[in-house]
C-alpha cells in the first residue's frame, strides 16, 4: 500500500445539455470516520468537457490501506447541477513521485447522476468506489489518456489544432495506435484538459511494455502544442467501470519541450517513460 | 445485528449567533460504495405565519425520514458510511448529531437504535466554502447491551402541531433501577408546538438497562395543569459522562405517542406515565 500525499481529480462531463457546471466540486476522503481530505476544485468545464487538477501537497497524507468503497465522495457546492460521466481520483506518494508512479484510488464510469445543492435537481454528493492499482501482469484492454495543455505564456498559443497519436508497443508488437482528433471535446486547447479512452485491439500488460516495448506520443501536424501534465492508465475491462487501473505513464510535470511536426518548433514524437514496477 | 427499515435524524444547533440555518440537511448512508439511504431533512418547522423551515440558533431538530428504498444491515456500516451535509449557503453550526435507525420486527419489535453520533462538534457546514464544509462524517456508535453501564441519559422530545397540545408546565423524567432512583430531572422550559428538544441529563449513579428491567421503571411526569400531548419521546443511555459516547443504549423509544395526555388535572390527563422499556 502507499502513503498518498499528492492527489489528482479528473472527470469527463456527460455530453448532454447542461451537464457542465460552474459549481465548485467538493471531494472528501474518509478513513475510519476521519476526513483525511476535504478539498474544493473550481472545475467549471462545459458539457462533454474534461477536467484534470491536483498535484499539490496534502496537509494530511493518508495510507491507501485505510480506504474502503465508502471512503471517497464527490459533491458540488452550488445549484448549477453537474453531471459527470466518468470520475477518477488518483494520487502519488512522495517516495514514488520521482519514479512516476500514479496510484489510482477511486473511479466511476458511465454515470448518469446529477449533483446539485438544489434538492429538486439531484443528490448533494455521491460515492466513488475504490479501484485496484493492478500490477505489471494485469491484462489491459483499454487505455485512458489524461492530458492538460499549458496556459498560454507570453502570448504564445500552447494549444493545437493538429492531431496527436498514441502508440503502445508490447515487446515488438504494436498493440494500440490511436489518432486523436476532432472528438466531442475541445481537443488540446490551451489551459484545458482532455480525457481520451481508447480500445486496445490486442490486450497487453505493463510488464510486456517494460520488456522491450514502449509508449510513444506523436503530433501529426505543425501546429505546435505544449502539454503541461500527462497521465496514461490501462483499464482492465473492455467496457464499463474498471476494477483495476494500471499506471502506465505519469508526467505530472511535462517539462520544457513543445511538440510539433516542425522540428524547429518541437519534438514530432516522444517516447514516454513507462511506470516502473 | 439489525436490519434497518427506517431512519431518524436528531440534531442540536450551537447556541451561537448565526448557527441556525434555513437550508435542508442532507443525510447519506453508504454501504460498500452504494448509497442505501440519501435524504434531505427539514428538522425544524414553524406554525403558519411564524417563519419557515430549518433550525434556529440553539434549536433542536428531530425528524423521521422516508423509509430507505431497501432495508439495510447495520452490521455492514463503517465509520465512513454516514455523512451529513447542507443543501445551501446559510451556514449551520451543529453541536450534536444523532442518527437513529428502526430495526425490523425480527430483531426486536419496534426497536429504535442509535447508528451514528457526534457531539460537541466544532465545524460548521455550508455550501459556501468560506463558511464551512459541505459535508461531515458521523461516526458509528454501538447500540450497547443490557449490561452497558449508563452514565448519562439523552432525552429527545418532539411535540407536533395541534390544539393546545403544547404546555407551559414543567415536566420530569425519572428512572428507577434496582429499586433506586437513578435519575430525577425536571425540564423547566415550555414545550412548544412543532419543536424538538435535546437534553443530556446527569444520573445520580451509573446503572444498566438490565437494572431498569429487573426492578425499575421510567416515568415521564408533568408538574402542572397545562395539559401536554407529546408526539415523540426517546430516552437513551450513554456510556460516557461527557463527550462522545461509544455506546448508546435505547432505554425507551416512543416514536408515535399513544400514551395519552399529560396533566396534573385528572380531567385532562395523567400526571405521570410509565414509558415502555426497550427490550
Amino acid at each position: 500500500m502507499s502513503t498518498i500525499d499528492v492527489l489528482w481529480l479528473a472527470h469527463l462531463n456527460r455530453n448532454s445539455e447542461d451537464a457542465g457546471s460552474d459549481s465548485t466540486i467538493n471531494l472528501t476522503i474518509n478513513v475510519d470516520g476521519e476526513d483525511v481530505l476535504d478539498h474544493d476544485y473550481g472545475s467549471n468545464v462545459g458539457d462533454g468537457e474534461a477536467y484534470l487538477n491536483g498535484g499539490s501537497q496534502l496537509d494530511t497524507p493518508f495510507d491507501t490501506a485505510g480506504l474502503t468503497n465508502a471512503s471517497v465522495r464527490v459533491g458540488v457546492r452550488d445549484d448549477d447541477a453537474w453531471s459527470p460521466s466518468d470520475v477518477l481520483v488518483f494520487g502519488h506518494s512522495t517516495a514514488e513521485f520521482q519514479s512516476g508512479v500514479a496510484v489510482p484510488l477511486a473511479m466511476e464510469s458511465g454515470l448518469s447522476t446529477w449533483l446539485s445543492t438544489d434538492p429538486s435537481e439531484g443528490p448533494l454528493t455521491m460515492p466513488l468506489r475504490r479501484v485496484g492499482a493492478g500490477s505489471s501482469a494485469t491484462v489491459i484492454r483499454r487505455v485512458l489518456l489524461l492530458v492538460h495543455t499549458q496556459w498560454a505564456t507570453r502570448g504564445t498559443d500552447t494549444g493545437t489544432d493538429s492531431a496527436i497519436q498514441l502508440e503502445v508497443f508490447a515487446g515488438e508488437n504494436l498493440v494500440l495506435r490511436e489518432e486523436i482528433a476532432n472528438t466531442p471535446q475541445s481537443d488540446l486547447e490551451k489551459a484545458s484538459s482532455n480525457w481520451y479512452v481508447m480500445d486496445a485491439p490486442v490486450p497487453f500488460t505493463r510488464g510486456e511494455v517494460q520488456a522491450g516495448g514502449r509508449i510513444v506520443l506523436s503530433i501529426l501536424g505543425d501546429d505546435a502544442w505544449k502539454p503541461q501534465v500527462l497521465f496514461v492508465f490501462g483499464l482492465d475491462t473492455a467496457s464499463g467501470r474498471p476494477n483495476e487501473v494500471v499506471s502506465l505513464v505519469s508526467r505530472p510535470v511535462w517539462g520544457p519541450r513543445w511538440m510539433s511536426s516542425d522540428t524547429g518548433e518541437g519534438d514530432p514524437s516522444v517516447e514516454l517513460p513507462v511506470t516502473p514496477g | 445485528m439489525a436490519t434497518i427499515d427506517d431512519v431518524w435524524l436528531a440534531a442540536l444547533t450551537k447556541d451561537e449567533d448565526d448557527a441556525g440555518s434555513k437550508n435542508q440537511f442532507n443525510l447519506t448512508v453508504d454501504i460498500d460504495g452504494g448509497d442505501v439511504f440519501g435524504q434531505d431533512f427539514l428538522l425544524g418547522w414553524n406554525l403558519p405565519g411564524q417563519g419557515g423551515t430549518g433550525l434556529r440558533d440553539g434549536q433542536a431538530g428531530l425528524q423521521q425520514g422516508q423509509p430507505p428504498a431497501a432495508p439495510f444491515e447495520s452490521s455492514q456500516l463503517t465509520n465512513s458510511s454516514v455523512r451529513l451535509g447542507l443543501r445551501g449557503d446559510d451556514a449551520w453550526g451543529p453541536r450534536h448529531v444523532l442518527v437513529l435507525g428502526r430495526a425490523r420486527p425480527d430483531f426486536a419489535p419496534g426497536r429504535t437504535l442509535a447508528l451514528a453520533m457526534e457531539t460537541d462538534i466544532d465545524r460548521w457546514l455550508s455550501a459556501d466554502s468560506d463558511e464551512g464544509r459541505l459535508t461531515m462524517p458521523v461516526r458509528l456508535v454501538a447500540a450497547g447491551t443490557s449490561d452497558t453501564v449508563i452514565r448519562r441519559v439523552l432525552l429527545l422530545i418532539y411535540t407536533d402541531r395541534g390544539g393546545d397540545i403544547d404546555t407551559e408546565s414543567d415536566i420530569k423524567l425519572q428512572i428507577a433501577a434496582s429499586g433506586q432512583l437513578m435519575l430525577d430531572k425536571k425540564i423547566t422550559h415550555d414545550l412548544d408546538q412543532v419543536r424538538a428538544y435535546w437534553h443530556f441529563l446527569e444520573v445520580e449513579r451509573p446503572f444498566t438497562r438490565a437494572d431498569v428491567v429487573s426492578k425499575g421503571a421510567i416515568h415521564l411526569s408533568i408538574l402542572g395543569a397545562d395539559a401536554w400531548l407529546p408526539t415523540t419521546v426517546f430516552v437513551f443511555g450513554l456510556d460516557t459522562e461527557e463527550g462522545r459516547p461509544n455506546e448508546v443504549v435505547t432505554l425507551s423509544a416512543v416514536p408515535k405517542w399513544a400514551l395519552g395526555w399529560l396533566s396534573t388535572d385528572p380531567s385532562e390527563g395523567a400526571a405521570s406515565v410509565a414509558l415502555p422499556i426497550s427490550a
